[in-house]
């Protein structure tokens, strides 16, 4: 996609409007806007090629009289872009610096062997991107952030950093291993509380007389069965009609009879169930 | 005052008083702690043992013998397991029924306990603040004050798999209770095996489990309850359309709901090809394997923790009830363990 500039020349764009008379009257922002010109370009821009000493475009080389001439009497010019210059491009320009982080590791070994815990929802949304500020790693449980495999990666990492820091009291540091592991196993333990937590607490409030509402799950359940009922109805129906008319074709079934007649008019079956429902 | 039925520790049996009022048992271990005037050592100090026990017991007992006082209940057997089964299905005396009901778990309780010489549990005897709600759990496989019975552990590890996943499934069922209770360590005997045996009961499995305020385990005696309430419904439901027959006519608009409901459920049952309802089937076995034995019970409610280890110290307590459980008085509690006669591990 072309890069996007025109965002910061909207008031230019907008004056050359007002005087070309396809605007009529200015917008209120205008006045504000020119007081005050937008002071940040936004646009995107190469890194490489617009620091202070930008390498080379390969680009840039097109067009350009060449240094070497083969033919004394004409100038040469470079037309098109070497199979370097490609390389050079697909290489160096536009790849992105490849990120390698241990925690991205960490998270990749603990979801592949606790694939489960990805079935429970997770808030994604941050207000500013900070949320692990908040939290304090030298426990597992956190108040601003549910237990989760983050949390053990987290935890791991921080365990890893402590026993370092805690090497001249003749402990040895941890291994990676063995950081995860003791996370890994707080985590269980503190899962195996929330879960006994939860199933006493609906045991204890049963017991106090709570009926629970039903869920969405069974709320949806029942409102489909309504029609599995019908269509349970009609298919019964068909089968019936579809066997009679095999038994038709079929002596050794015999019978062919009143069921045959309402064969004919098995059109309509299905707005007949329509309507029950509504 | 005559003759105290058995004062063994097995089993908690109240002193009765010329058949007219009970008294707050004795409890060996509390009555010394008290004279000495020393604290319950790594768990209770000496006035919570106080506020516990003489307090709260004295008062239940009294209210239990008050009760029993205005209702006219002549009847009063010396075991307070009799008490509770007797005044059960009688709702005029459920505050009886509740009173004997806590007092017996209260008694049960802290029976079970003996003080440590552990010094870390000694330690761990004082206020917590709110950190410890955020505090990382141990993640240790061995743990203080584990039984060493060794027929008692094989049945703990037979039933649980181990001796700290047993630790760990206690502990969290009581600290997952969020008002008054207790959790239980239970013989249970199944179904199966009783019926085979219809003579003795056949305690196979440990089992661990919780009530709730004035709730008790052996629960047997909830048998046919529901049924019972089915019937009286149904009875309920006769008597009204008895009622409408012999008025005879326009009663159909003051018909209740009751009436309106039972003449399909009970011409249903009567039809003996039928096949019961799955609930009716419930209610029918729901209690009936119920033969439990209690062994070992652990009050979880905050009245515990809150003295000695304030609003925030249920995990701390949990862990030092755990280092003072009695291990000996829970072996001689234990049934006679049934093994099974085909073992599929």
């Amino acid at each position: 996609m072309k890069l996007q500039t025109g965002a910061t020349s909207v008031l230019e764009r907008t004056s050359h409007y007002l005087k070309a008379g396809s605007l009529r009257e200015r917008p209120a922002w205008f006045n504000v806007v020119g007081s005050n010109p937008p002071m940040t370009d936004l646009t995107k821009k190469a890194k490489l090629f617009q620091a202070e000493n930008p390498r080379k475009d390969p680009g840039e080389s097109i067009y350009q009289k060449k240094n070497r001439q083969y033919h004394f009497n004409k100038v040469q010019y470079k037309t098109r872009t070497s199979s370097v210059d490609r390389k050079h491009r697909h290489d160096v320009v536009s790849k992105l610096p490849k990120l390698n982080f241990l925690e991205d590791q960490l998270r990749d070994v603990f979801y592949h062997q606790h694939p489960w815990e990805f079935a429970r929802p997770k808030v994604l949304v941050e207000n500013e991107g900070n949320d692990n500020d908040t939290c304090n790693w030298s426990h597992m449980l956190q108040l601003s952030k549910p237990l989760d495999g983050e949390s053990v990666v987290q935890r791991t990492l921080w365990l890893l950093k402590d026993s370092k820091k805690q090497k001249g009291e003749a402990s040895q540091p941890l291994s990676l291993f063995e950081a995860y592991d003791k996370a890994r196993f707080e985590f269980y333990r503190l899962r195996m509380d929330e879960e006994m937590s939860s199933t006493v607490s609906k045991e204890e409030s049963t017991m106090l007389g709570t009926v629970f509402n039903t869920t969405h799950l069974d709320w949806g359940v029942a409102q489909e069965q309504q029609f599995v009922d019908v269509w349970a109805q009609v298919a019964t129906e068909q089968t019936q009609i579809y066997e009679a008319q095999r038994g038709g074709k079929m002596a050794s079934h015999g019978s062919m009879g009143a069921e045959e007649d309402e064969a004919v008019n098995d059109s309509s079956a299905w707005v007949a169930a329509e309507e029950k429902v509504e | 005052m005559f003759k105290l039925v058995g004062a063994s520790r097995l089993a908690p049996v109240l002193i009765q008083k010329r058949a007219i009022s009970y008294t707050l048992p004795a409890i060996k271990t509390l009555d010394n702690l008290r004279s000495s005037e020393k604290e319950f050592k790594g768990l209770f100090s000496n006035s919570t043992v106080n506020e516990l026990w003489y307090k709260r017991g004295t008062y239940l007992v009294e209210s239990l013998n008050q009760l029993l006082e205005d209702n006219n209940v002549t009847e009063r057997p010396s075991d307070l397991n009799q008490l509770i089964k007797m005044t059960f299905n009688k709702p005029d005396l459920y505050g009886v029924h509740s009173y004997a009901s806590m007092l017996y778990n209260l008694q049960f309780y802290l029976e079970s306990l003996k003080p440590t010489v552990d010094e870390a549990s000694n330690r761990r005897v004082k206020q917590y603040g709110p950190e410890e709600l955020l505090k990382t759990p141990l993640i240790a496989e061995t743990y203080n004050n584990e039984p060493t019975d060794p027929e008692l552990r094989d049945w703990i590890n037979y039933s649980f798999g181990s001796v700290a996943e047993f630790r760990t499934l206690l502990l969290n069922s009581a600290k997952g209770i969020k008002g008054d209770g207790s959790v239980w360590l239970v013989a249970q005997a199944s179904y199966s095996d009783s019926t085979v045996h219809k003579d003795e009961n056949q305690y196979n499995t440990l089992a661990v489990m919780n009530t709730y305020n004035a709730g008790f385990v052996n629960d047997s005696i909830r048998s046919g309850q529901v049924t019972k309430l089915q019937q009286q419904k149904e009875a309920k439901g006769e008597f009204l359309r008895k009622q409408e027959a012999d008025e005879g006519k326009d009663t159909t608009t003051t018909t209740t709901i009751d009436a309106k409901v039972t003449p399909d459920s009970t011409s249903n049952s009567k039809n003996g090809l039928e096949l019961g309802s799955v609930e009716e089937a419930e209610a029918a076995a729901l209690f009936m394997d119920r033969r439990i034995i209690p062994l070992v019970a652990i009050d979880a409610s905050p009245r515990n923790y809150i003295l000695d280890y304030g609003v925030f110290g249920k995990q701390p307590y949990l862990d030092n009830v755990w280092d003072c459980i009695d291990w000996s008085i829970v072996s001689e509690r234990a049934p006679k363990r049934t093994k099974p006669a085909v073992d599929f591990f």
